[in-house]
């Protein structure tokens, strides 16, 4: 039988996918690490706090500028990265693949980012590698083989980020927009087992950060904090979309090297009340899951982060909003869950933090799925899937009705195909 | 921002017009909560009945098995003939029938109802079912009562509003909300529709919740803690996947297959089909010394929790009643059965691979079974997860379950719960030409 012998092959190209992805994905994050490494005090990551303070401002100014000095080298068909650029490249273009040049500007621009302080994050050019690198692994084969892995390297790549495979198989559904078809998903949901065995050799259980054990809910009553929460996290999703987008149409006629410029001295600026915001701040957002900030503090950086990653990802800088998305939405968990402790038999500040982080993932992205099994993946707790649901729901339904069903993705892309078609009626 | 949505926000928010429907939807999913718990806790009264009649006189069930069955042919046969079999295929079947009073009826409350009266009956007389699949026809059965009631605006449509029903019927019958979600896009719809999800999300969580207030926060099996090296894994993943995917595919095909095989038999001679089948049962049952009746829910456990199979047959007798029991006509899922045996499965096989633990590979002897009948990957992972309330086992439960259905296509080629559907619309079909 022909068919069945396919799909055979192309489980096996999967799987060849699924490790090329989770490998190059580990390797980007090596390189940021390396980088990280050279410059950053006591030898730890993700340590921008302890950097005096004009090197807070100069480190994001300076990478900027150099960045931007760089960019205006490339011609502009390899400057589109990211997540925006997979989601084009698969739905919108005839040939669903990603040229390679682009994945190597994206690895290369991105690690430099990271380093420099930028509020970006690894996921963003996780995805666009990984799934590059099932184009590869599918250069030989049909269209529609391609396509399938493709998006199994992205889905190794979510998988290997956060060791939740099947996270990162809703997430090729719901963010990068591929529909199921059982035949189709196997290699998909091959390519993302491996991705997680090959992450999980190399970081173990809990790759970007730990979470608190004992997560629970303690009382129904908490559902009303927990909607609440959601109503909140929803708001400040619909800020954030609309400050990136805002921020993205005002500059929209900018090169790359203003663009940057402005971008890492707003983040600089930033980072000297809350030196956190830079750089990929899981470091911080350890520390959010497992309460050791304070009230003001974490509402603190809800807001640093909110301007300095809609700022960055407005102005085109090649990070991911992912890892931020978690940032803020852990920290406005955590502000709440400090409050809440003072009605009786609740849930721990940790408990409230886990949640907002992923109601923000969900509203954010748009993919509550996504969010959910990342929930039950991470966690490992059942139990806490409904309270989860609870916030996730009211989070993605006031993202809904205020900005539609598209994601930040989705609007970033409309954005730059606008952008595109005017330059090409005012070119000659 | 558009201040557009802003206005149309504040508008829906005041509008009492949908605030009636919001309650409605709400009122809606809070019933189904609450039906899901009552039949929980009848199905176990039903169970702890028959196991405790068979402990002291084990060859009653030669009489109670198959006068109950050819009873309840009878009396489903008489007042609702759509309530026989699991209740999914119905609920799928329905997701797309046009004549809106076919649907209607299907999915009366009346048939509903007596469909969970039914296997609380089949249940105390020995019949190898589960209550799962007659939850989610009850809940689909409410929900889609609801529209009767008021008009949904466009965006629920009866479709959505059938889903959101069967997922919220699944979660609250096992505590599995991301199952219920899973398996209404998975298994059910076969697609992923963003417009219905949000409608289905809202009817896990409320059904959820009440049937959370109602029993208390619990894992199906309770908490298994299974951990193993990755390269023992690899064994236990190969067999379970292959092994659990060929039972399961054959008894899908069997439930496929044989069920157009005696189509005409069931419709000449109900009732000696039925007492044929209660028979049978009973047994298969004598055989087994009385474990094979009912959901298998104790098997399983003490399969998960203490690696005890119940012997090498039980897998294979439990597979064997289920197909009679659900071939026989009578109401009845074929849910819990199926985890039992694949469990249980997993339990026997364990001593070929002396260096994982048995509760390893009984739990992905489960999904690899599980995964081989119904063929659903995704389901199936989360479903077991949720049950079992654990997740160091992800990847490889992942792995049986890919590889357990694909073996799987090979005995059965379409997936159960969909060939039973388009079974269910053919028989429509021939009995409107009939009349």
């Amino acid at each position: 039988m022909p068919m069945r012998t396919d799909l055979m092959r192309l489980t096996l190209l999967g799987a060849l996918a699924g490790i090329g992805a989770g490998g190059v994905v580990l390797g980007f994050r090596w390189a940021v690490e390396r980088g990280q490494l050279l410059f950053l005090p006591d030898g730890r990551l993700g340590n921008y706090e302890g950097l005096p303070d004009w090197a807070i401002v100069a480190l994001p100014v300076l990478g900027g500028l150099a960045l931007g000095l760089a960019f205006e080298k490339l011609p502009p068909s390899l400057r589109a990265v990211g997540i925006v650029h997979v989601i084009r490249q698969l739905r919108h273009t005839g040939r669903p693949s990603l040229p390679l040049g682009n994945a190597i500007v994206q690895f290369f621009a991105g690690a430099f980012a990271i380093i420099c302080g930028h509020s970006v994050d690894r996921e963003g050019p996780g995805v666009h590698i990984g799934a590059a690198t099932g184009t590869q692994v599918g250069v030989k084969s049909s269209d529609a083989e391609t396509f399938t892995l493709t998006a199994g390297g992205a889905a190794a790549a979510i998988a290997a980020a956060f060791n939740t495979p099947l996270a990162g198989v809703i997430f090729v559904i719901e963010v990068l927009g591929v529909r199921y078809r059982v035949d189709r998903f196997i290699p998909i949901m091959t390519a993302s087992i491996m991705g997680a065995i090959i992450s999980r050799a190399a970081y173990g259980a809990t790759p970007s950060f730990t979470l608190a054990s004992e997560l629970r809910m303690e009382s129904l009553y908490e559902l009303v904090f927990l909607a609440l929460l959601g109503i909140v996290t929803g708001l400040v999703a619909v800020a954030f979309i609309g400050m990136t987008e805002a921020a993205g149409r005002w500059t929209e006629r900018w090169r790359p090297t203003p663009s940057f410029l402005v971008a890492g001295l707003v983040t600089g600026v930033v980072g000297l009340r809350y030196p956190q915001v830079l750089g990929i701040s899981y470091d911080t957002l350890n520390d959010i899951l497992n309460d050791h900030l304070t009230a003001t503090v974490l509402s603190g950086l809800v807001v640093g982060k909110l301007v300095a990653t809609a700022v960055s990802i407005g102005l085109r800088m090649p990070g991911g909003l992912i890892g931020p998305s978690l940032v803020m939405g852990g920290a406005l968990g955590g502000s709440l869950g400090v409050w809440v402790q003072a009605a009786p038999q609740t849930g721990s500040e940790s408990f409230y933090a886990t949640i907002g982080m992923i109601a923000m993932m969900s509203a954010v992205l748009r993919a509550p799925l996504a969010a959910l099994f990342a929930l039950l993946e991470m966690t490992g707790e059942p139990n806490i899937i409904l309270p989860g649901m609870m916030a996730v729901v009211s989070a993605d339904l006031v993202a809904r009705q205020l900005l539609g069903r598209d994601s930040v993705f989705e609007h970033l892309r409309l954005l730059t195909d606008a952008k595109e078609t005017r330059e090409e009626t005012d070119a000659p | 921002m558009p201040r557009k949505q802003w206005r149309r926000t504040y508008r829906q928010l005041r509008s009492p017009t949908a605030w009636k429907i919001r309650a409605l939807f709400w009122g809606g999913a809070v019933l189904i909560g609450l039906a899901a718990t009552i039949l929980a806790w009848a199905s176990d009264y039903a169970s702890a009945f028959i196991r405790h009649l068979t402990l002291t006189t084990p060859w009653i069930t030669l009489i109670l098995s198959p006068l109950g069955l050819v009873a309840i042919v009878w009396l489903t046969r008489r007042f609702f003939p759509d309530a026989q079999g699991s209740g999914i295929p119905q609920a799928i079947a329905m997701l797309d029938v046009k004549d809106k009073r076919r649907r209607a009826e299907v999915l009366g409350l009346g048939s509903g109802l007596f469909k969970g009266a039914m296997i609380v009956l089949g249940l105390a007389c020995g019949a190898s079912i589960g209550r799962e699949g007659p939850t989610v026809h009850i809940a689909a059965a409410i929900s889609h009562s609801l529209s009767k009631l008021a008009r949904f605006p466009g965006y629920v449509s009866q479709r959505g509003l059938i889903l959101a029903g069967s997922a919220a019927g699944l979660s609250a019958a096992f505590n599995t909300p991301l199952a219920g979600i899973v398996f209404a896009i998975e298994e059910m719809s076969r697609s992923f529709e963003s417009r219905t999800t949000g409608v289905v999300f809202m009817g896990v969580i409320v059904a959820g919740m009440t049937a959370l207030a109602l029993q208390g926060n619990y894992a199906y099996f309770g908490t298994v803690s299974a951990t193993t090296e990755p390269l023992d894994a690899i064994g236990a993943i190969l067999l379970c996947g292959v092994a659990g995917g060929l039972l399961g595919g054959l008894f899908s095909g069997s439930l496929v297959f044989g069920g157009q095989y005696i189509a005409r038999a069931r419709r000449e001679h109900p009732y000696l089909l039925a007492l044929g089948c209660g028979m049978t049962i009973a047994l298969i049952g004598l055989i087994s010394g009385g474990t094979t009746y009912g959901t298998g829910y104790e098997q399983a456990r003490e399969a998960l929790m203490h690696g005890e199979g119940g012997g090498l047959m039980y897998p294979l007798l439990k597979l064997l009643a289920t197909t009679v029991s659900y071939l026989s006509g009578i109401p009845g899922g074929i849910f819990a059965p199926s985890l039992s045996a694949g469990a249980t499965l997993g339990a026997e096989l364990s001593p070929l691979l002396p260096n994982a633990p048995v509760a390893v590979v009984a739990l992905l002897g489960m999904g690899g079974y599980f995964a081989g009948v119904v063929q659903s990957p995704v389901t199936t992972v989360v479903i077991v997860m949720e049950m079992t309330d654990d997740q160091s086992l992800l990847l490889p439960l992942m792995a049986t379950a890919l590889l357990a259905q694909w073996v799987s296509r090979h005995l059965c080629p379409r997936p159960i719960y969909l060939a039973l559907a388009s079974d269910f619309l053919a028989g429509e079909k021939g009995r409107d030409h009939r009349g």
